[in-house]
């Protein structure tokens, strides 16, 4: 026992950096902005980060649940589109604002349980799968917009998106952002449910064996991750007062895997560690920021991103080997 | 000069002195081997002895530690499946390893193709060739049939047929039969003499102690990574080649019968079969469980142990035959629906059914039981801490932490864990599916007495082991089957190993009997 | 053998029968419905060549994509391989002011250096091939927009040695038939030869098939993983070249949809979809079947975006009638 926690000891650090990669590579950024970005050290700044990454905190604590149950979600970006297009086009031909949100939450719900269907009772493979839904989703709301984009003016979306509250200009976003947070927090770690993810991530035959509904529990999953991915719409709908379903969520699902797996949670699934998905969020986030601040084309934010997730594959590989 | 060649060197493959050793545990411990050409070579030991060690160390799978391989007295060091090959070296598995899509005469060729001029595969005398030398081992199929659409022994004929086409100096059988039934185990061995003659050296690895006399020139028996002896077959007789396996009484427990339990007698029958039929699998088989009962199921590899129990367990609805549950008759479409009842079914694959590796010793416990501890979704973590601890105390699981991933325990505590999962809740029937397989000798004495413990708390076990003594030691009944067939049921003092098997030879014999009969009747 | 007693719904019968020859049919049914529905606009051979031409280089790459996925892998990377190529292509003739021959050797590296890329991370790196493509693709895409900030390459003037770069896909052979298709004929063939005549094609098989027992029949799993990307890589960037020669720029936005298109042609050109199975001449059906869609289609005045929405649903109907084998 005394022999193997000696040996293990030069290892432990290693493991604290993989465990906390993404939180370490943030630290790593934050010091390159405050020294190279002018006013970068400033609460507002703090405000934005966070303001910006909302919709993908959503997207992203969606994808955690879905990869810790073993699966993948490439909709999400396109679900964004539906829940955008729809909530927005029902605004702007008068409808009441809140049913047009609840409206698109429903659309948003139906995508998931499709996804969820694919995958569970029809046995796809998950990746295959939502390629396809990706594609079909996009074409849907591209379709119902018919690809032209639209100005929005809602007052609740002003007030989510806009307001600042308080004398430090706490943006109000930031409040739903806490609460998927905790909620998405509170369903993996405390709940029946978050077990029951985990357990079929883990062995969908052990799981099956004990007595857990596998089928269900994807389906489940896939309904959340939808949702959320509907709320992300919204919240880039009021942030930029347009709906477009050409670019509103493009790419969001590359974005969400990389926080996600540079979180920490294995894209074999098993495990889902939401701290890792928060900082791998913000990250994504801080990728894009420091791009743009050091006057690179945003693309090089996109490359980045994709370095990111191999260089967590890849991790994740050597880790099981 | 050729006989001075093999003069030279009397053995084909020989292993000196191989050391191999996990992570400080010694699974090899300084064992010489030997296999001379034309020679059969029985390698026997029990789960554990260190035979699969030994044969991954001579194809290349593994390194050793320290020790020489030589063929052909010239050392080697193989570091791959591929480089053993080249060598000579091939073996065949009990899990097919060929490729399922490809036709048969590929499965043969591959990786040595016959060529035309112009450097392509020449399809037609590929398939020539491929029906030639299976006609020689007296198989005769379509060659361009793919291999997944032939039985399980055809595929297996094609596995031994690639391993001569590549031109095999060594042979390697590792339970290649067991898949096979009588008559074409036959097939095989007139294959293996047929071998011997082109003087292949072939190692067999089989837990069928006939067949070790039947085929085996030579043994040599492995125990806990130690070389015990090595015996020319026909000078060893089977109660000494067991006693050699399994050692003497020493750090054994001798073998003790249980006292009869006379209150069994008026006990009410919690679980029954009836007439239960599964094509090619199970026939006629009926079994009744009562509450306080060890009944042990008893039978060789392929009897239709596990599939009795995933039937009785609800994993499997592909049968007929009805189900009666405290008198009523169920319909569990599910493992969901027996938890329910009761009924725990404790898995024979530990890794790939029973353990959920990624999560922590707490959560593989309470998984199956979980909603006594929710409310309203959310855990109870109080009252869930509370009989984790109380579980891992009364199993005696080691483990540093409860919430320690289960994966980095050993097997023993693991399983140990997994019998908690279902103890922990209502349940009333427990099936057991090899329980001590791949655990240290401690804990599986550990197991064994909990097994008792359980049905002296009422419980009604299910006992399924393919080591007859702990049978001998724990049931009350043993059922016996042979081939999906109940063929002898022993109770009370006449549960004894020779008894155990003896009813499975007479049953094989009585079984085979009733089969060409019919055959005879239908033609 | 007495033949299994499955119970089949008339649905699954006819999905079976959909994944033996039947794309062949819905070819040919395809043409005769649209020969009625739209009669001279479609048989024309002006609109039939044209299917042809459009869908060669797309074909071209199929094949990649068909021996990736028959490999048991995946590749969804290959469209912006493709965009890449006309990108670097368009960019070295027009930007750098390259000739000819310079440029199409510089673009001609795209391939192998993305197959280098995939074929290492998956086999050595051991990153699933879906997700590592994907990843991939992501870059590949976004280098691709890098190159002229997210604006399209007209390649500018016509010298005598650009037609000759234009007339490999603008041209027919014997008058009628378009050049690219006879090459997309041609190295379906050749790679037909290579799969089912070779011992690499074999090997691609066999480790689709199952790929630990073809471990442990001594094939070299991780070095036909790296050559099978590689080739598709390769077959990619050409692709991408033929592509450029037709439309005479360098668009990032071109081929965005592919590593999903391509695997609706080779699904449906029969292939397994985890691999082990599948004909190569398959392709050409599946790829035609994909051009005509689009063909009757757009003639039938539908947006794009309908038809990615009816690619999709034609892929997931593909998809469904192979799982139950």
């Amino acid at each position: 026992m005394q022999k193997k926690t000696l040996t293990s000891k030069a290892g432990t650090a290693g493991h604290f950096a993989i465990d906390n990669a993404a939180a370490l590579m943030c630290v790593v950024l934050i010091l390159y902005n405050a020294l190279f970005t002018k006013n970068f050290v400033q609460i507002n700044s703090l405000w934005n980060l966070i303001a910006q990454t909302t919709s993908l905190m959503f997207v992203t604590m969606g994808m955690t649940l879905v990869i810790s149950a073993g699966c993948t979600d490439l909709s999400v970006g396109a679900i964004m589109a539906i829940s955008s297009s729809i909530c927005g086009e029902y605004i702007v031909s008068g409808g009441n604002q809140a049913a047009a949100i609840f409206l698109a939450l429903g659309i948003s719900l139906v995508c998931g349980l499709i996804n969820g269907t694919l995958v569970a009772r029809y046995k796809l493979q998950p990746l295959v799968a939502m390629l396809v839904a990706r594609m079909v989703y996009r074409a849907a709301a591209q379709i119902y917009t018919s690809g032209i984009a639209r100005n929005v003016s809602s007052s609740i979306g002003a007030f989510i998106a806009q307001k600042r509250l308080f004398s430090f200009r706490l943006p109000v976003i930031v409040i739903p952002m806490i609460l998927v947070i905790f909620l998405t927090w509170f369903i993996a770690k405390k709940t029946s449910f978050g077990k029951h993810v985990e357990a079929v991530g883990n062995n969908q035959r052990t799981a099956y064996l004990c007595g857990i509904s596998v089928a269900g529990t994807i389906v489940a999953v896939y309904l959340f991750s939808s949702v959320l991915a509907g709320f992300g719409g919204l919240i880039e709908l009021f942030r930029s007062g347009a709906t477009d379903a050409n670019t509103i969520g493009l790419d969001y699902e590359m974005s969400a895997i990389a926080a996600v797996t540079i979180g920490g949670t294995s894209m074999r699934g098993g495990k889902a560690r939401i701290y890792g998905s928060i900082a791998g969020a913000l990250l994504m986030t801080l990728i894009t920021m420091t791009v743009n601040f050091s006057n690179i084309t945003y693309q090089m934010a996109n490359i980045l991103k994709g370095v990111v997730i191999v260089f967590a594959l890849a991790l994740h590989s050597i880790e099981r080997s | 000069m050729e006989n001075q060649k093999t003069e030279k060197q009397e053995y084909l493959l020989e292993a000196r002195n191989i050391y191999k050793s996990f992570s400080t545990v010694p699974a090899l411990t300084n064992v010489d081997f030997n296999l001379r050409r034309g020679e059969v070579m029985a390698l026997m030991g029990e789960n554990g002895a260190g035979k699969s060690t030994l044969i991954k160390i001579i194809t290349g799978l593994y390194t050793k530690d320290s020790g020489q391989v030589l063929l052909d007295g010239k050392e080697i060091r193989a570091r791959s499946v591929l480089e053993s090959q080249q060598l000579g070296i091939q073996s065949v598995f009990q899990e097919l390893n060929l490729s399922p899509f490809l036709s048969v005469a590929e499965n043969l060729f591959i990786g040595h193709e016959i060529r035309n001029k112009r450097g392509l595969i020449d399809w037609k005398k590929t398939n020539e060739e491929a029906k030639q030398i299976l006609a020689e081992m007296s198989v005769y199929i379509d060659v361009k049939k793919p291999l997944k659409d032939l039985t399980a022994a055809v595929q297996q004929m094609v596995a031994i047929a690639r391993a001569v086409v590549v031109n095999a100096k060594v042979l390697i059988l590792d339970e290649a039969t067991s898949s096979l039934d009588a008559d074409e185990v036959e097939v095989l061995f007139r294959e293996i003499r047929r071998l011997k003659t082109k003087g292949i050296g072939i190692i067999y690895i089989t837990h069928r102690m006939n067949e070790v006399f039947a085929i085996s020139d030579r043994i040599t028996v492995l125990r806990n990574g130690h070389l015990i002896g090595v015996y020319e077959s026909a000078a060893i007789n089977m109660s000494q080649l067991i006693s050699s396996m399994i050692g003497d009484a020493k750090g054994r427990e001798v073998v003790v019968r249980k006292k009869e339990n006379p209150e069994l007698k008026n006990a009410p029958v919690l679980y029954s079969l009836r007439n239960i039929n599964k094509k090619n699998r199970l026939y006629n088989v009926d079994l009744e469980i009562k509450s306080g009962e060890i009944v042990g199921l008893a039978g060789l590899l392929g009897s239709g142990r596990t599939e009795l129990a995933r039937i009785i367990f609800g994993d499997d609805q592909d049968f007929t035959g009805e189900r009666y549950f405290k008198g009523e008759r169920v319909n569990l479409k599910s493992p969901a629906a027996s938890i329910k009842n009761g009924i725990a079914y404790c898995t024979e694959e530990r890794r790939s059914e029973g353990i959920f590796a990624l999560m922590g010793v707490d959560d593989n416990i309470i998984m199956p039981s979980m909603d006594s501890y929710v409310r309203f979704g959310v855990i109870n973590r109080k009252k869930k801490n509370a009989v984790v601890k109380e579980y891992i105390g009364r199993l005696a699981v080691k483990t540093p932490s409860s919430s320690m991933e289960i994966r980095k325990l050993s097997g023993g505590n693991q399983q140990k864990a997994l019998v908690a999962r279902w103890l922990c809740m209502d349940t009333k029937l427990i099936i057991f599916d090899e329980p001590t397989r791949g655990i240290d000798v401690g804990a599986k004495a550990e197991i064994e007495k909990l097994i008792q413990e359980l049905a002296e708390q009422g419980l009604a076990v299910l006992y399924i082991s393919s080591e007859f003594e702990e049978l001998v030691r724990g049931c009350d009944r043993v059922i016996v089957l042979y081939e999906g067939h109940v063929v002898s049921e022993l109770s009370g003092m006449d549960i004894s190993n020779e008894s155990i098997t003896n009813a499975i030879a007479e049953g094989g014999r009585t079984v085979r009997d009733a089969k060409k009969l019919q055959e005879e009747k239908g033609v | 053998m007495e033949k299994s007693s499955e119970r089949k719904i008339p649905l699954s019968e006819f999905l079976d029968f959909l994944r033996g020859k039947g794309t062949i049919v819905v070819l040919i049914l395809m043409i005769v419905f649209s020969s009625i529905l739209f009669g001279n606009t479609f048989l024309s051979w002006s609109n039939l060549s044209n299917v042809m031409r459009q869908v060669s280089w797309f074909g071209i790459a199929a094949i990649g994509v068909n021996l990736c996925i028959i490999s048991g892998g995946r590749d969804v990377s290959v469209g912006y391989t493709a965009m890449l190529t006309g990108m670097v292509f368009s960019w070295c003739i027009t930007k750098a002011g390259m000739n000819l021959w310079l440029a199409l050797l510089l673009s001609l590296c795209v391939g192998p250096a993305v197959g280098l890329i995939n074929g290492f991370i998956i086999a050595k790196l051991h990153v699933r091939a879906m997700i590592a493509t994907l990843s991939t693709g992501w870059i590949f895409c976004s280098l691709g927009l890098i190159i002229n900030n997210d604006a399209t390459i007209y390649i500018a003037g016509s010298t005598k040695n650009i037609e000759l770069f234009y007339s490999i896909s603008r041209s027919n052979l014997f008058g009628f038939l378009p050049t690219p298709f006879a090459v997309f004929l041609v190295c379906v063939f050749g790679f037909w030869i290579m799969a089912s005549k070779t011992k690499l094609g074999r090997v691609i098989y066999a480790i689709g098939g199952d790929q630990e027992s073809a471990a442990m029949m001594g094939m070299n799993v991780k070095k036909t993983q790296l050559i099978t990307h590689l080739i598709c890589s390769i077959l990619a960037c050409i692709a991408g070249l033929f592509l450029v020669a037709r439309t005479g720029v360098g668009d990032p936005a071109s081929c965005s949809q592919w590593g999903f298109t391509l695997m609706a042609a080779v699904v449906i050109g029969g292939t397994r979809m985890r691999g082990g199975l599948g004909d190569l001449r398959g392709i050409i059906v599946g790829v035609l079947i994909y051009g005509l869609l689009s063909n009757i289609l757009s003639m039938a005045g539908l947006s794009l975006y309908w038809q990615n929405l009816i690619t999709g649903l034609v892929l997931l109907l593909a998809i469904l009638s192979q799982r139950r084998s």
